[in-house]
């Protein structure tokens, strides 16, 4: 929860005078396992899956996986192919996810394996966005300068006698020129657990500077509840990261298997998202 | 020459004697201010005992001290009275100095009398061993017999119990800082014989482990067991000068943390909820203050701390490594006396009043730190508006109703708070309560009553413009026991008893006040119920084997009302393998869980200086603290067995030798044991326990094994004391479960958290000059095991860190050394003060206490030590006592 990361994050910021780099052998082992980051939403765009390989934690860049064949299967026996544009991105035609439909992603990679997913329907129809509000959170930095930042909150009303799992990405520009949402969108994730029916306002967890950011785009999604926990699982080990006193992470289960060796780990996840979105301007 | 002082040292040597001789016989001639009532001769004998020097011993079989007497007039002298009284009970008295022993008068014709009984051929001498300053009983005592071999101690409310055959004795006390006693003993009937003992010169006595406590280890038949006072907690260099009693425990072999800001203490491998906490009998859920940094127990109110590292006797039970055993002052009964303290960080004071001199007494002791004062000084509002402090609060009660019966009322509470500029609320905290009463059924049977609550809580409160969000959690608990201890003879004590305690969980309840979107949630309490009884027997065998053994009958009931998961049999406890809910109505039996836990310990006194000592112990553990940390923290919760969670089993075997050598300036110990833990509680690796309503999905039970060495050399006289300890251990869990989600590397055995293979600790004091002692404390282990990421991946715009196995590397080396100045005053009778300077860490070192991985930018992950307390930190405190 995050009020409890807060709470102990506050503590942490205690010891930060005393840290300081470490050379810790061992961190260079080399690894391979797949990654696949797939998310297909019911917006009408093209859509980008990226394969990539996990890699040692001293490297500063992530093996593209080159030369595969990926593409989606619906119940009714559509196929969505996706052409690698670049190295380890693979890209649609413009198409969106049906609700009702269930589909299936499969990825053969250039040395024959073949990956497959669990089927995943898109159901559920997100709430809308039902207001965006920006509002002042500017601070004076260590030189006297006002720093003009902005926090965003998105309200909306989430429908009762069900169970919801909210995937939020976003994407500032000074312009207002967004492209199709990619990996470099910021995102989140929460359960109505707490707010079940109720209208609720949530804060993104980003400053917006607003001389820069002057356009927030942001799309909300629903999701399943084992995506929702595969997405949510990543957010808490992140921030668990940053505590030094957590039990290390645990190995995140994908919805992906390799179709001929069962026993290898698959990393990432294919989320079937369905989604609604909004943008909000920045006031200077 | 030499005659010629010997001719005068006689002399005086015999005008002393004269003078003692005439001042007893003046005593008996000294008149007593007495009502000329009808009143109980125990009240008579009290009066005498106020008003002179003399003290009484008898046999409550021979004198019935309720039965009145009515006295003739006010002023009568002493011989007056007793003769008043005696007589017509044919009774007579016998002096032995300061001391009146009343027995019964010797029948003239009784020569003649060949129907005369056989004589018993023993006789019991009991009563309670007591400071003579302060009244205060003292526990673990010697009372022994030099002449016969023979002594027992004083139990936890300072009673003793001897059976010897009839006979003239010199019986002698002693206890740690007070003066040996010796009072002759004409055991020619049943007597009870309270002693009181008189203080050492106590500030400049540069000894704090006397050859007392050096006697207990070559003695008693209990191992493993550490026993440290109050002066001695005092005098050990601590962290910004504040004596603390974990920081104390660290300095002993088989007792370990995972570093600075631990929240608790490891012992011989077990985990920090293994061990069973008491304050005056009252269970403690969380021993420490501001996240580890102190302990919860004020040092100026703490009068005795015991340590039971393996061999725990059968009256202490639910808790499988430890049980650390803390008795606050009972509070002065003969005059007002306080103590305080001043230091950096907080203010501490003590006071002792007696209500009814002898008979009454209160102890108040309190402490509170300050530094987060300075936060008001600052310009910053946002800094102002910060709370970071803690307080607690000690209270003790205790009324003598007679000779027999004794009544004790403590309490505590204490509470951290921490307030972040209006956007976080944070506090959590301990209270307990203990009602006792001390019953003595005669001089061979002992009996201690109690009544006991406890409760731990925290409240985290997040106040925004439209309500407040309010999340409470904890566990309380109410305890009855009665505890006997029969001294059936000096070779044959029996202690048996009763316990029960009834607990409440409440693992989270967040509640939103005001206008917010948010509904109430809650994770479902616990109820549960754990009774015990037992019994244990010490017996001598011989002149140098003592053989303890105890058995100790637990039963824990879990209760309702509660709905219980379902999940499908042979398969993994997640989500997707539940099958459906039970529900149980309130205080329906859930399940139960019961078992015997044998206790043996066997003492062979090889020679005068040299004792060997074995013992084995299986203990059970019902109830868990929840946490997935390296560190404890407050928000973990403690939850019972059930039907998901078993309890968890631990046998242990340790084996002793102990010596003391050089006049007994020296002892020397090594002890080595070997620990398994049945269904010990892990938590699955990136585990998320916090408000889980479900935790046995996150939560796995596998094994654990203990081992080690440990090896002690003190010094125990002289102007350098102290010691060196040093262990050799190993501390592993293995977790190999039926799916591969119930596996922890592999199955195979890994290091625990807190493993350190080796530990060296010294502690050293020395006086330097008359008012002047310095103390070191030098500690270094290895490195703690920690887990090393195996490979990271991208996911969007994450990265997220693989780790492959836990606990496979270690960090480096931990060592540090800690030095202090004390220099007491000369002071006045009413006032002594002393000023001691610290320095913690004085080598600076940059002692690591994790390893984890920052990112300086979006996708790299730099490896990053970790140090909490890494430079200097000086201190000074002011302590004094009136």
């Amino acid at each position: 929860m995050k009020y409890h990361l807060f709470f102990l994050m506050f503590f942490t910021s205690l010891w930060v005078s005393c840290t300081e780099p470490i050379n810790v052998p061992g961190l260079d082992d080399q690894s391979n396992q797949l990654v696949v980051d797939a998310v297909f939403t019911s917006e009408n765009r093209v859509h980008v899956i990226y394969l990539s390989r996990s890699t040692a934690i001293t490297n500063t860049s992530f093996p593209k996986e080159t030369g595969a064949i990926v593409y989606l299967m619906d119940d009714q026996g559509n196929r969505i192919d996706f052409a690698e544009g670049n190295p380890g991105s693979y890209f649609s035609t413009v198409v969106a996810a049906q609700p009702g439909h269930t589909y299936m992603l499969y990825v053969i990679t250039a040395n024959g394996n073949r990956y497959v997913s669990l089927p995943e329907t898109l159901t559920g129809t997100p709430p809308p966005i039902k207001n965006l509000t920006s509002f002042d959170d500017s601070e004076v930095d260590g030189n006297g300068n006002v720093v003009e930042f902005a926090q965003i909150e998105i309200t909306l009303d989430d429908p009762a006698n069900e169970e919801n799992f909210y995937y939020w990405y976003w994407q500032s520009d000074s312009l207002g020129q967004f492209g199709i949402p990619d990996i470099s969108w910021r995102s989140a994730t929460d359960s109505d657990e707490l707010f079940n029916g109720n209208e609720v306002v949530f804060a993104l967890e980003e400053e917006f500077t607003r001389s820069v950011d002057r356009f927030v785009k942001i799309y909300q999604a629903t999701i399943n509840r084992d995506a929702y926990v595969f997405l949510s699982s990543i957010k808490r080990q992140i921030g668990n990261e940053q505590i030094p006193i957590f039990p290390p992470n645990r190995p995140l289960e994908s919805n992906l298997a390799n179709e001929n060796d069962p026993k290898e780990r698959v990393l990432g996840y294919f989320v079937l998202a369905n989604v609604t979105a909004d943008t909000i301007r920045l006031a200077p | 020459m030499y005659q010629s002082r010997l001719f005068l040292f006689l002399i005086v040597l015999w005008g002393s004697l004269q003078e003692t001789k005439a001042q007893n016989t003046n005593t008996l001639k000294q008149q007593i201010q007495i009502k000329p009532t009808t009143q109980a001769i125990g009240k008579v004998l009290e009066a005498i005992e106020q008003q002179t020097q003399l003290k009484f011993s008898y046999s409550n079989a021979i004198l019935d001290i309720k039965q009145t007497v009515r006295l003739p007039s006010t002023n009568l002298t002493v011989r007056a009275i007793l003769e008043q009284i005696l007589t017509p009970l044919k009774l007579q008295y016998l002096q032995r100095g300061k001391l009146l022993i009343i027995q019964k008068a010797k029948d003239k014709t009784s020569n003649n009398d060949t129907t005369e009984p056989p004589k018993p051929t023993s006789f019991t001498v009991s009563g309670i061993v007591k400071s003579s300053i302060d009244g205060e009983v003292l526990i673990g005592a010697t009372v022994y017999i030099s002449a016969l071999n023979k002594g027992v101690y004083t139990n936890a409310y300072g009673f003793y119990s001897l059976t010897l055959p009839p006979g003239k004795y010199l019986l002698q006390s002693s206890y740690i800082g007070f003066q040996n006693q010796r009072k002759p003993l004409h055991l020619n009937a049943d007597q009870t014989l309270n002693l009181e003992l008189a203080n050492d010169t106590t500030e400049l006595k540069e000894v704090v482990i006397t050859d007392d406590l050096l006697e207990d280890e070559l003695t008693r038949s209990e191992m493993s067991l550490d026993i440290l006072n109050g002066e001695q907690i005092k005098n050990t260099p601590a962290f910004l000068g504040e004596a603390d009693v974990i920081q104390s425990l660290l300095t002993l072999p088989g007792v370990s943390n995972v570093g600075e800001l631990s929240g608790g203490f490891n012992v011989r491998g077990g985990n920090v909820d293994q061990n069973l906490i008491l304050m005056d009998e009252a269970p403690v859920y969380n021993s420490t203050h501001l996240l580890g940094f102190f302990s919860v127990f004020n040092p100026l109110s703490v009068k005795d701390v015991k340590l039971y590292k393996g061999a725990i006797p059968a009256r202490y039970g639910g808790r499988l490594s430890s049980v650390l055993d803390i008795h606050h002052k009972d509070g002065s009964l003969k005059r007002f006396k306080g103590e305080g303290e001043a230091g950096l960080v907080s203010v501490k004071l003590s006071l002792e009043v007696p209500l009814v001199k002898d008979r009454s007494s209160l102890l108040v002791a309190g402490r509170r730190t300050f530094a987060d004062l300075m936060f008001k000084l600052s310009q910053d509002e946002d800094v102002r508006n910060n709370r970071f402090f803690f307080y607690d609060f000690n209270t003790k009660f205790n009324y003598k109703i007679n000779d027999k019966n004794r009544l004790y009322i403590s309490g505590y509470f204490g509470r951290d708070v921490v307030g972040i500029n209006n956007i976080i609320n944070f506090s959590w905290g301990n209270a307990t309560t203990t009602l006792r009463w001390n019953h003595i059924y005669n001089n061979k049977l002992f009996s201690n009553t109690s009544l006991i609550f406890s409760d731990y809580n925290y409240s985290l409160k997040i106040p925004s413009p439209t309500g407040v969000l309010d999340w409470r959690a904890g566990i309380t608990n109410y305890q009855f026991k009665n505890d006997f201890t029969w001294f059936i003879n000096p070779e044959n004590t029996l202690d048996f008893g009763v316990n029960a305690i009834y607990y409440d969980f409440q693992p989270g309840n967040v509640v939103f006040s005001g206008n917010t979107s948010f509904n109430i949630f809650s994770v479902a309490k616990e109820k549960a119920l754990e009774a015990a009884v037992y019994a244990s027997h010490t017996l001598e065998l011989g002149k140098s084997i003592t053989l303890n053994y105890g058995l100790r009958y637990t039963h824990f009931f879990k209760l309702g009302p509660q709905e219980i998961r379902l999940y499908q049999p042979n398969q993994p406890r997640n989500n997707e393998t539940v099958t459906g809910f039970r529900a149980f109505g309130n205080n329906e039996l859930i399940i139960d869980y019961y078992g015997l836990e044998p206790r043996l310990g066997l003492s062979w006194k090889a020679s005068k200086n040299q004792v060997v000592k074995f013992n084995y112990s299986r203990n059970r553990q019902y109830i868990h603290l929840i946490s997935n940390t390296t560190v404890r923290i407050p928000t973990d919760i403690w939850k019972a067995s059930g039907t998901h969670i078993r309890p968890m089993t631990s046998d242990q075997v340790s084996l002793g030798y102990f010596l003391s050598f050089a006049k007994k300036q020296y002892a020397f110990s090594v002890e080595t044991y070997y620990k398994r833990i049945v269904d010990l509680l892990e938590y699955k690796s990136g585990s998320d326990l916090l408000l889980n309503e479900f935790p046995e999905t996150e939560l796995i039970q596998g094994d654990g094994r203990a081992y080690g060495l440990e090896l002690s050399l003190r010094k125990n006289k002289g102007r350098l004391y102290g010691w060196i300890n040093y262990t050799l251990a190993r501390t592993e869990r293995r977790v190999n479960g039926a799916f591969p989600e119930e596996k922890i590397n592999n199955g195979a055995y890994y290091p625990a958290d807190y493993d350190k293979t080796h530990s060296f600790k010294l502690l050293l004091s020395y006086r330097l000059w008359r008012r002047w002692f310095f103390s070191a404390n030098f500690v270094y282990s290895t490195g703690r095991p920690f887990s090393l990421p195996s490979n990271k991946y991208r996911f969007g715009n994450d990265v997220v860190i693989q780790y492959a196995e836990r606990n496979q590397q270690r960090l480096d080396d931990y060592h540090r050394l800690d030095l202090s100045l004390r220099w007491a005053g000369k002071g006045t009778k009413h006032w002594k003060g002393e000023w001691v300077f610290s320095v913690y860490n004085a080598y600076a070192r940059r002692n690591t206490f994790n390893i984890f991985f920052e990112s300086d930018d979006e996708l790299q992950r730099n490896a990053t030590k970790l140090s909490i307390l890494a430079t200097i930190f000086p201190a000074v405190a002011y302590r004094f006592k009136f």
